[in-house]
């Protein structure tokens, strides 16, 4: 499914829009290919991520999802989506404080089950979430309370949430802000691996350069 | 674990504290609604069984009778002035004259006893009356020329006076009302005019009116027939329909105008309409308390959202339905409701048994169960504010899941 963005023009930038942007101009992203968004601060990255997640409405022009206007979701629509076809990975997490990490990731399955009546979730196995978490260095965090971790281990754990559920586009809004080098290229490359299984395109916005990564096409805004 | 994370989410917001008092709150609301419309049923039900219908009282009025009535020389009889200013009266609704006999009637009856037969005879005395201010009205209350069968209502006092004191005193067995409407005894009429045989049956007993009546039809054919007087005879005694509310201003036209009335109905109107002002002022409390306290709860569960609107929002990102957040809101609150009707009722019955008691000691018999109309009233006015606050919460989730266009 690509999505395409069609004379977006968001209402807070209206101002700001210049040439050589994404904004109010038509620019599509392909699924199974790899963007890297990269702006200073207050050029609408996140704004790009919230439009695509559904979360805001206010711009002028057209989003569309394989060629279908966004404006026409209904509530169910975007929950779909969200579950089953666009995985997103917030700047501020979004994550259940009061709820372990374990219990953080279990949530897609019932979410999943809501979807499809109770039968065959499709999500990870627990062994496989175990695993990943292993990967990214937090397995020993599984029974810990979200609201107990630093901002760094959060991060790990949104994306875990992110990839446990089917999904054909991943949007990351600097998801390896508070990591080091070491773990954002572990992260990276557990998303990259587990999107191309799924022939998923990955959009990841990062805050300059100095993140330029490997592979992905830089789109400026 | 289906749903347990879910739940653990919202609940897990919520202050306990805050839940209990909004239920408390929407609890005393419902109970003093339920109660007043209970007590008030009863009330119309006692009301009814003494065929007193809410707004009017029916009294008996007759001249006092003095010595010069004594001495044939005041008139105990209504006039026509007379009654045609009664009927006049912005307090009365209508009125009807009693019709007494002017021929004599003996009623008696053979009862088999073994060998020999017990007998009893007694001269009668009776009245009718229009049948629209009969508190009882028979299947077989009619008469038509060529009925050999009359029937008759007496007043439900001469069964009591006979079965409280007369019977136990003999010795004799008592009587229940339908027992006594099983007998048939023969009536003799004698006048100027000639005699004639008749059978009488009792059909009904009346708490409104201490006579024995028999239909009118009957009462006008035999006195013209049977009469001893040639004119239409004038009334002793007259049944007036008067508004509740005017009570006390037809008791003083009564007393200035020196007519008696059945002062104890009198009083249980005046003990009637106190008694329902009071559940008047009941209900209309019942009804403010409950309006606030559904609003308090309405309020209370926008509260609930708003507190829980990062968990709402978080989990509508991820993709969780919002139909199945307002499902699983609206089935805690149908939760909650039915716990408020159920112990609701449960607690009214108690109450009302409590008052039932209370009200048996003054002679009143209040219905046993739980009026129907009240249940299902309560049932319906619970179902209602469940279906107002469904359709409340599905607004604010439904607002939440959708793109923000602010």
């Amino acid at each position: 499914m690509d999505i395409e963005f069609n004379g977006i023009i968001p209402l807070p930038l209206a101002e700001f829009v210049t040439e050589n942007s994404i904004w109010n101009s038509t620019f599509t992203f392909t699924q199974g290919n790899k963007y890297q968004i990269v702006a200073p601060s207050g050029k609408g990255k996140s704004t790009l991520v919230g439009l695509i997640a559904g979360t805001r409405g206010d711009f002028e022009g057209n989003l569309l999802f394989e060629g279908q206007n966004s404006r026409q979701f209904s509530p169910i629509r975007w929950s779909q989506w969200r579950a089953n076809e666009c995985s997103i990975v917030f700047q501020d997490l979004q994550l259940f404080p009061k709820l372990t990490v374990l219990q953080n990731l279990m949530l897609m399955s019932e979410i999943q089950q809501a979807h499809n009546n109770n039968t065959s979730p499709k999500n990870q196995t627990k062994e496989t979430l175990f695993e990943w978490a292993k990967q990214l260095g937090i397995e020993s965090k599984m029974d810990v309370l979200v609201g107990n971790l630093s901002f760094g281990q959060m991060q790990r754990v949104a994306i875990l949430r992110a990839l446990n559920r089917p999904f054909q586009w991943i949007v990351l809004d600097e998801p390896f802000s508070h990591l080091d080098t070491e773990n954002a290229k572990i992260a990276l490359d557990l998303i990259t691996s587990i999107a191309a299984s799924q022939n998923a395109g990955i959009i990841v916005t990062a805050l300059d350069s100095r993140f330029s990564i490997e592979g992905f096409t830089p789109v400026n805004i | 674990m289906s749903q347990k994370i879910v739940s653990r989410i919202f609940i897990k917001t919520q202050k306990p504290s805050q839940l209990i008092g909004a239920i408390i709150g929407c609890f005393l609301g419902f109970f003093l609604i339920f109660i007043a419309a209970q007590l008030f049923a009863d009330f119309k039900t006692m009301v009814n069984s003494q065929e007193q219908s809410i707004g009017s009282q029916f009294l008996v009025v007759n001249k006092q009778v003095s010595v010069l009535n004594s001495l044939k020389l005041g008139k105990s009889t209504f006039s026509k002035t007379e009654v045609d200013q009664l009927k006049s009266l912005p307090s009365v609704k209508r009125i009807s004259e009693f019709t007494a006999n002017q021929f004599e009637a003996v009623a008696s009856m053979s009862i088999p006893n073994g060998e020999s037969s017990a007998a009893f005879r007694t001269e009668l005395f009776m009245e009718s009356v229009g049948d629209d201010f009969l508190d009882v009205k028979p299947d077989d209350w009619y008469w038509e020329l060529g009925n050999e069968m009359i029937p008759m209502i007496l007043p439900t006092d001469f069964i009591n006076l006979y079965n409280f004191n007369f019977a136990p005193g003999r010795g004799l067995p008592q009587l229940s009302k339908a027992t006594i409407q099983l007998a048939v005894f023969d009536i003799d009429v004698r006048g100027a005019k000639g005699t004639a045989h008749f059978t009488g049956k009792i059909v009904g007993f009346s708490n409104r009116i201490s006579s024995v009546l028999v239909p009118k039809s009957f009462m006008n054919y035999a006195n013209s027939h049977y009469g001893n007087n040639q004119t239409a005879p004038e009334s002793y005694r007259i049944i007036v329909e008067a508004k509740q509310q005017e009570l006390p201003k037809i008791q003083q036209y009564f007393k200035d105008e020196g007519y008696e009335t059945n002062e104890e109905l009198l009083k249980n109107g005046k003990f009637g309409s106190l008694l329902q002002a009071i559940l008047g002022i009941l209900a209309v409390l019942g009804i403010v308390v409950m309006f606030v306290s559904v609003s308090s709860f309405i309020l209370y569960v926008q509260l609930a959202i708003s507190r829980s609107k990062y968990e709402i929002e978080t989990i509508l990102r991820q993709g969780y339905p919002h139909i199945k957040i307002v499902q699983w809101y609206s089935k805690q609150l149908a939760l909650i409701f039915t716990i408020i009707a159920v112990v609701n009722l449960i607690l009214v019955w108690g109450v009302k048994n409590i008052t039932n008691a209370y009200l048996e000691n003054f002679g009143f018999e209040a219905p046993a169960q739980l009026n129907i109309f009240v249940i299902a009233g309560g049932f319906l006015l619970i179902a209602l504010l469940w279906i107002v606050q469904t359709l409340n919460v599905r607004s604010q989730i439904y607002s939440l899941a959708l793109p923000n266009k602010k």
